[in-house]
């Protein structure tokens, strides 16, 4: 079944299947399973899956670089004459990367849940959706073709609203729910145009193909060139929440905390990173339209960064956090640092992970408790989650020897060689570095230091099992040492592990004077925040109350996350359902209908008209028929 | 062409076929009313069957024939509902039964 | 064996043994009922096994005389579109009757004999060769869908009957003047009296009588697709029907409109089409625009379902009308797609506006607590409809868009803000049902049943075997639709290599000759 050079391809096929029958299995067991089973099915799917795509990365390793990369073919989709799509996988560094983290991570976050979901009714049903999210997260990076693409984007859009919508009786889920799978389609259809666009210039949907021919089909800099990148990039955006399709992330924190730590932060929305990544030969092709990617993340990075300032839910705090670093991935995307953004993405899995799993044990202990004015304190009583907590402000702070600061660091000093324009948006991501460092460190300091709230806690927080403590631990761990993957100065693992699949790599290498003068800043910066965190909410709440008067209208218009849900409202959904209504009345008044209803009229008006002559006297008929024939022989005669 | 000239036919055809129409108009008993169709449809016949002579085709007697048949068939129906009618205890008279609702 | 004209002729001689069933015989009714349907869908399952997939011709075919001095003959026939439409009718039917038979209304004797003969209708319908045979068909299945509205409709069903029957009978009426008038025409051409389609294809009228013509057929295929603004009869009749026959009526018979389009209206008067085209590319982007904006704002959930389905054969014509073998093919598949899934989503709608008692989407909420296996059929079908990527509907969508977009860019990227409408309106119509505080009644009480399961199980499968092979049906429509498609896209000035983005093989050109052709079909096509 394998093509080319990488024969364990079809082990893909399996990792596919593994979650799929999975949840499959789950969800078609009559009856109330019993929890353990449940546990065993949904966790251990997701496991095996992990140990395949160990296997395969292993094969990997031990191939030559050009015989990293295969695929598998199951059947001919469909063949159109002119379009021909396969039911086709593609296994290259990249996917397996993103394999490895997608059932990696995932196995670990599932494993979090069994004891996390214990309490909760539906027990079966989270599993089952769980593991269709990491099927369907799969199809989306082993796809070898752009239809199928779209078809594992568009499910990982399901499962997310599927588990933004888990507590479905909730209006507020409900309508999270559907505002991500509104947004998320809106994504999609930016991608369904792009592969029409492809379709039309190139005849063709499969990567491989559409890579080797973009350039000359398309042309460099072209106007269809720049199109078929901004369409992909609504749908990048949309899927990885960048302005002005973020709206929906935050919302997104009513699923269940698991199902934020998995697709809210480390997989899903980062496959608008994979996506430019993985199209990266296109986005060469478009100078301007990878300008304004990098210009849209860096905006994003910026916007998120300081909304997360002032948010008092623990959840929303780490969402605009996720918001913001994603922005950095795809800033980093946009100027053609394509393996650096895939670092960040890697680091960014486990510290967020880390981050969004402790802030679960947190939430967990004080009872779906997630407002941080409610929290301090809880240091001295929840240890596990407050070391990855620590582990994971440190991270994504950026301070040395954590993992966030080897791939920050590599993005802003590749930006400083990008151009002017890189110079800049280096600048802004410097600026939302302070930000990042001074937000985290005050949700570590409000939650997990100062006095407790109210004066103690009416039950003593109660600390976790062993099957949420370890997944946190395993992935602070993992945040704390993650970055030494790939040591400025020293070694670019991950970046020649990648290169076979990122051929239009434009070569951006950071200098020694750069890749110095970033380290000493950022450091500053990150060094700047967590002092202005320190002194702001070191010490309970006094100073920050008395802080918060000094600027309310910025405050305000920070809280309402820069307004953008009320002018989407008035500008798009309001019109729109006044349309519908319009619409719905003018059916019911029949406009438009006006020769047939006339026709209606005339008719029953005729009809009662000629009634009268239908009297039920044969005797009458008879004369009409009489007189019709003399009138008729009448005309006979004298027309002749 | 000898024998019964043509106007002959039409004659006597004209003139039973006025007699049912003055029939028909002017009686209310259905069976009566059945009669005078029968002689309208007769009339038609006699007329057929003269023009059939006149031309020397027999097309018209087969017509003829055909018109017969549709004449019994119709004297069944007839006959039947004003069978049923009358089982019905209505009066035998058109007039009383001018609705189509029963 | 003649299969087609067995397949037709069985659903009819079952709806003529509804007279032998004593007046009180519901079982009788039911049997009888339940073994021609079954039968039909036997035979029509055989002919689909024998059907030679890579040809492009009508096979089959079934031809006797019945007038044949004025033209008529019957004439019946399948080709690669029309195989798959007799199928999804023989399938739906199938399954309509199964439904009926668990739970059969008053009169039942009645309604199963009808439900037979408009079945009986729409597979002479879609397997006629023949115009007039065609037309007779078409009014055929008309009278069964009025007795069933108006005998067992609901409240304002007098009102939906007149209506439906005064859209479609001015529309059948223009398109018994174009069948005459193509054979009047055609003989001054070719001297040949005939309304037989292949005979017919290929006759080269002038641009204005193939204007005149075309016009007269689409009007007729219009109105019952329907398009807007000719939907006027859809709401009250969709509305006041039974559900089981709202499903047969958005499953089945608005696939007649667009059948006609694609197998009459383009490759008989091509240059008509191609007058017409921008005019219903217009209209079936307005219909896709009007539809989804006001199933977004329905207060029933019945509406909401007639109002998307609206929408959705939007996307059919404009794949139609796209004159481009891609959106054809598309266009054939989504009529099957389309037929499934709506009927999976009235069925559901039927279930639970019976179960609740409720009709209004704000009346009810959190079903999916009591009905979680109804809550995951339903979310399938919700999906479906929409045509999310994954589903068969995204498939046939994809298509279409794909062929629209080549040649017509701006109406594939208009035609995308009905896909972004969908998703909101079927989040609306799903999640205000399913999800939310409780509402209305016991999620227990609309849970699926057997017979429901029955029926959906069997929509289901059918979607997600399309889903994951499309090519079953595509393969099989590629040489027809690039036949039929054929004469338009000359008419429309697109040379082959344009159509077929680079691929070279069997130009289209050489499609058009058929062996065994009638003497007029090797007339020339239309000089440019």
């Amino acid at each position: 079944m394998s093509d080319v050079a990488l024969s364990g391809a079809y082990l893909g096929w399996f990792v596919l299947a593994l979650p799929l029958l999975g949840a499959i299995v789950l969800a078609l067991i009559p009856g109330e399973p019993s929890r353990a089973l449940t546990r065993v099915i949904g966790v251990g799917s997701v496991a095996a899956a992990f140990v395949l795509v160990v296997s395969l990365f292993a094969q990997q390793l031990s191939n030559d670089a050009e015989r990293r990369a295969g695929t598998s073919t199951l059947w001919t989709w469909v063949d159109l004459g002119s379009l021909q799509v396969d039911l086709k996988i593609l296994v290259d560094p990249l996917s397996v990367l993103m394999m490895l983290v997608i059932t990696g991570v995932g196995s670990l976050i599932i494993l979090y849940s069994t004891e996390y979901m214990s309490h909760d009714r539906d027990y079966r049903r989270f599993f089952v959706e769980m593991d269709f999210f990491i099927f369907a997260m799969l199809v989306l990076v082993l796809a070898a073709n752009f239809l199928f693409l779209i078809v594992g984007w568009a499910l990982v859009g399901l499962a997310s609203y599927l588990l933004i919508g888990y507590y479905h009786d909730r209006p507020s889920a409900v309508a999270a729910a559907k505002k991500a799978f509104v947004i998320n389609v809106l994504g999609d259809i930016g991608l369904v145009l792009a592969a029409f666009l492809l379709v039309r210039q190139l005849g063709t949907l499969d990567f491989a193909e559409v890579f080797a021919k973009a350039p000359q089909g398309l042309g460099d800099g072209t106007f269809i060139a720049e199109m078929v990148a901004l369409l992909l990039f609504v749908g990048a955006a949309a899927k990885s929440a960048q302005i002005p399709l973020h709206t929906w992330l935050p919302d997104a924190m009513e699923g269940p905390t698991p199902v934020s730590a998995l697709i809210h932060a480390a997989t899903m929305v980062t496959a608008g990173v994979y996506l430019i990544v993985r199209c990266n030969v296109l986005y060469e092709l478009a100078p301007h339209m990878s300008d304004a990617v990098a210009v849209v993340g860096a905006v994003t990075l910026f916007v998120a960064a300081t909304i997360a300032t002032v948010q008092d839910d623990i959840k929303r705090v780490l969402a605009w956090s996720t918001v913001s670093q994603i922005g950095y991935m795809v800033m980093a995307a946009g100027l053609g640092l394509y393996s650096s953004g895939m670092f960040h993405f890697l680091t960014h899995a486990f510290f967020k992970a880390a981050l969004f799993l402790a802030a679960g044990i947190v939430i967990h202990a004080l009872h779906d408790e997630q407002s941080l004015d409610r929290m301090g304190g809880l240091k001295n009583h929840l240890k596990v989650a407050y070391f990855a907590t620590a582990a994971g402000c440190l991270a994504i702070a950026g301070i040395p020897p954590f993992s966030g600061f080897f791939s920050k660091d590599e993005i802003l000093a590749g930006a400083i060689e990008a151009g002017t324009l890189g110079k800049v948006l280096a600048g802004v991501g410097l600026v939302g570095a302070g930000l990042t460092a001074f937000y985290m460190f005050r949700l570590l300091f409000r939650a997990f230091h100062g006095p407790e709230p109210d004066g103690g806690y009416h039950e003593t927080p109660h600390a976790s099992g062993s099957a949420m403590a370890a997944p946190v631990v395993i992935l602070a761990a993992l945040a704390t040492v993650g970055g030494f993957i790939q040591i400025p100065f020293v070694s670019h693992n991950l970046r020649d592990w990648l290169e076979p699949a990122i051929t239009a790599d434009p070569g951006i290498e950071a200098g020694h004077g750069q890749e110095t003068l970033i380290i000493v800043l950022s450091l500053a910066v990150a060094a700047i925040g967590i002092a202005a965190a320190w002194w702001l909410f070191g010490s309970g709440p006094e100073r920050r109350l008395a802080r918060a008067q000094k600027l309310p209208r910025l405050r305000a218009f920070l809280l309402d996350q820069w307004r953008f849900d009320e002018v989407y409202e008035a500008a798009v959904v309001q019109p729109g359902r006044d349309l519908g209504d319009a619409g719905v009345r003018a059916g019911e008044r029949g406009v438009g209908q006006g020769p047939v209803i006339a026709a209606e009229a005339v008719t029953g008006a005729g009809a009662r008209i000629l009634s009268r002559v239908e009297n039920g006297l044969v005797r009458t008929y008879a004369m009409a028929v009489i007189a019709g024939a003399a009138i008729v022989g009448a005309i006979l005669i004298l027309a002749r | 062409m000898e024998g019964i000239p043509l106007a002959c036919y039409l004659g006597v055809s004209g003139g039973l076929f006025l007699l049912g129409l003055f029939g028909v108009l002017t009686r209310r008993n259905p069976l009566l009313l059945l009669l005078a169709v029968e002689l309208m449809l007769n009339s038609a016949n006699v007329a057929l069957v003269g023009f059939s002579r006149y031309w020397n085709v027999v097309d018209g007697q087969v017509f003829a024939l055909v018109v017969m048949v549709v004449a019994a068939a119709e004297v069944v129906i007839g006959l039947g509902l004003v069978v049923a009618v009358f089982r019905q205890r209505l009066a035998l008279d058109v007039d009383a039964l001018s609705s189509l609702k029963g | 064996m003649p299969w087609v004209t067995a397949i037709i002729l069985l659903p009819l001689a079952g709806a003529l043994s509804m007279l032998a069933v004593p007046p009180g015989g519901v079982v009788q009714a039911r049997v009888h009922a339940f073994l021609t349907a079954g039968g039909t869908l036997a035979l029509t399952a055989i002919l689909v096994g024998l059907f030679d997939r890579d040809a492009a011709g009508p096979q089959y075919e079934d031809r006797h005389g019945w007038a044949t001095q004025v033209g008529l003959e019957w004439t019946v026939n399948v080709d690669g579109v029309s195989i798959w439409l007799v199928a999804l009718t023989s399938a739906i039917f199938f399954l309509a009757i199964t439904y009926a038979c668990f739970r059969t209304p008053e009169r039942a004797r009645g309604f199963l004999g009808l439900l037979l003969l408009a079945e009986a209708g729409l597979l002479g319908l879609f397997a006629a060769g023949n115009l007039v045979l065609f037309y007779v068909f078409w009014e055929a299945m008309l009278v069964p869908f009025y007795f069933l509205i108006g005998m067992w409709g609901g409240s304002d069903r007098v009102r939906a009957t007149t209506r439906f029957v005064i859209y479609t009978m001015a529309g059948s009426l223009l398109m018994l003047v174009a069948i005459l008038g193509t054979a009047f025409v055609g003989r001054e051409i070719t001297g040949q009296f005939t309304f037989d389609m292949e005979a017919l294809r290929g006759i080269d009228f002038t641009r204005n009588e193939s204007i005149w013509l075309f016009a007269g057929f689409a009007i007729a295929f219009i109105i019952k697709l329907p398009l807007w603004p000719f939907h006027g009869w859809m709401p009250g009749a969709y509305r006041n029907a039974p559900i089981l026959v709202t499903v047969l009526l958005a499953a089945v018979m608005s696939k007649a409109g667009v059948y006609g389009l694609i197998k009459i209206g383009v490759p008989l008067f091509p240059e008509g089409a191609e007058y017409f085209q921008y005019h219903i590319i217009v209209m079936a982007l307005a219909g896709i625009a009007y539809g989804s904006v006001v199933a977004w704002r329905q207060p029933t959930l019945r509406m909401l379902v007639a109002y998307s389905s609206l929408a959705h054969l939007g996307f059919v014509a404009l794949g139609i009308m796209a004159f481009d073998n891609e959106a054809g093919q598309g266009a054939v598949l989504q009529m099957v797609n389309h037929g499934v899934v709506v009927a999976a989503a009235f069925t559901i709608v039927g279930i639970i506006t019976a179960r609740s008692g409720r009709e209004d989407i704000d009346d009810l909420g959190g079903l999916a607590n009591g009905a979680p296996w109804l809550a995951g059929v339903f979310l399938i079908v919700a999906m479906a409809s929409l045509a999310m990527p994954g589903t068969n509907a995204f498939v046939g969508e994809f298509f279409i868009l794909t062929g629209v977009f080549r040649h017509h860019w701006w109406a594939a990227a208009l035609a995308c803000i009905g896909i972004a409408y969908a998703a909101v309106y079927m989040l609306r119509l799903y999640q205000s049902s399913m999800n939310g505080p409780r509402k209305g009644a016991d999620g227990a009480r609309v849970e699926m049943r057997l017979r429901d399961t029955v029926v959906l199980l069997p929509l289901i499968a059918a979607m997600g075997l399309i889903a994951l092979w499309p090519a079953a049906i595509v393969g099989a429509t590629t040489g027809t639709v690039e036949r039929l498609m054929a004469p338009a896209q000359i008419a429309a000035g697109r040379p082959a290599d344009q159509i077929r983005a680079g691929v070279a093989a069997n130009p289209p050109e050489a499609a058009l000759p058929l062996p065994g052709d009638p003497v007029e079909a090797q007339q020339e096509v239309p000089a440019q």
